[in-house]
């Protein structure tokens, strides 16, 4: 996917997959906080991603997308599962960052699962350290590609 | 009050156009791997802070959803089997594809 498209596209596939607004709500189990930042960078005037109908809910129950960070850790791993069931289905889980995807930096530990992907299915991973704002606009594109497939089938 | 109406005169817009700009040169993006003879690999693997830099029997794997892009290996790295590229896009839908692994001893 090219940097053209990317632009472009995130508004018309909000509207075609979600009639015109996506909510996203992010979930840290553990992570440095890099992340974090690369994500609310994407509220700033900068990226401004409310323009294409995108804002961040403080509450799992309002969301259509979860976004989550770092490698769940043992004390976190409860809240991600209680945040997971809060969310009205179907819902897209996005893996953001090394952390998320594989344990990244803090790898496989006692206290450290390594990833997202034993506790919640996830639609999207998004490697980086942290991921680049950009790239995380071409991750949600993606997870949209898969969602519009599963309203097909009326999960 | 002038004062801010002076400064969002001044500033303009800042809100990035589409498309978005490529990545800065220096930006540290996703490594490539290629078969090459005669690198040094297990120095390279050595290198690696986060283990997804690995070889398996005869096959060099890298994992990017492990990989932090710090350019540790590149470094280390005697040939150009190991480059950095500045391409940021690296999302996927499934976990199988952020593994790629070559040859260790094989021309590309
Ligand atoms: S992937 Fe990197 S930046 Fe993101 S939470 Fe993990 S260590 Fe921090
Ligand atoms: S860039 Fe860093 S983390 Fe990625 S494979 Fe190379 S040494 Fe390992």
């Amino acid at each position: 996917m090219n940097e053209e498209e990317l632009g472009t596209d995130l508004k018309k596939r909000i509207k075609e997959v979600l009639s015109g607004s996506l909510h996203i709500r992010h979930v840290d189990t553990g992570s440095c906080n890099g992340c974090d930042f690369e994500m609310s960078t994407l509220s700033n005037p900068i990226y401004d991603i409310s323009r294409f109908g995108v804002s961040f809910v403080p509450s799992p129950r309002q969301a259509d997308m979860l976004m989550v960070t770092g490698g769940v850790t043992s004390n976190l791993e409860k809240a991600l599962r209680i945040t997971y069931e809060a969310t009205p289905k179907p819902k897209m889980v996005l893996a953001i960052g090394a952390c998320a995807c594989g344990g990244g930096v803090f790898g496989e530990t006692y206290a450290n699962a390594g990833g997202i992907d034993p506790f919640v299915p996830v639609y999207v991973y998004v490697p980086g350290c942290p991921p680049r704002p950009q790239a995380l606009i071409q991750g949600i594109l993606l997870a949209l590609d898969q969602y519009e497939e599963v309203l097909k089938r009326g999960e | 009050m002038f004062d801010m109406l002076r400064k969002i005169w001044q500033v303009g817009t800042v809100t990035e156009k589409q498309p978005f700009e490529p990545a800065p040169k220096k930006y540290r993006g996703k490594i490539e791997l290629t078969a090459q003879k005669n690198t040094n690999w297990e120095e390279c693997i050595a290198a690696c802070p986060t283990g997804a830099l690995c070889m398996n029997v005869n096959k060099i794997r890298l994992f990017y959803g492990n990989c932090i892009q710090c350019g540790n290996c590149v470094k280390i790295c005697n040939t150009d089997a190991l480059t950095q590229t500045t391409d940021c896009y690296q999302a996927v839908n499934a976990k199988k594809d952020l593994f790629i692994s070559v040859d260790k001893d094989e021309e590309k």
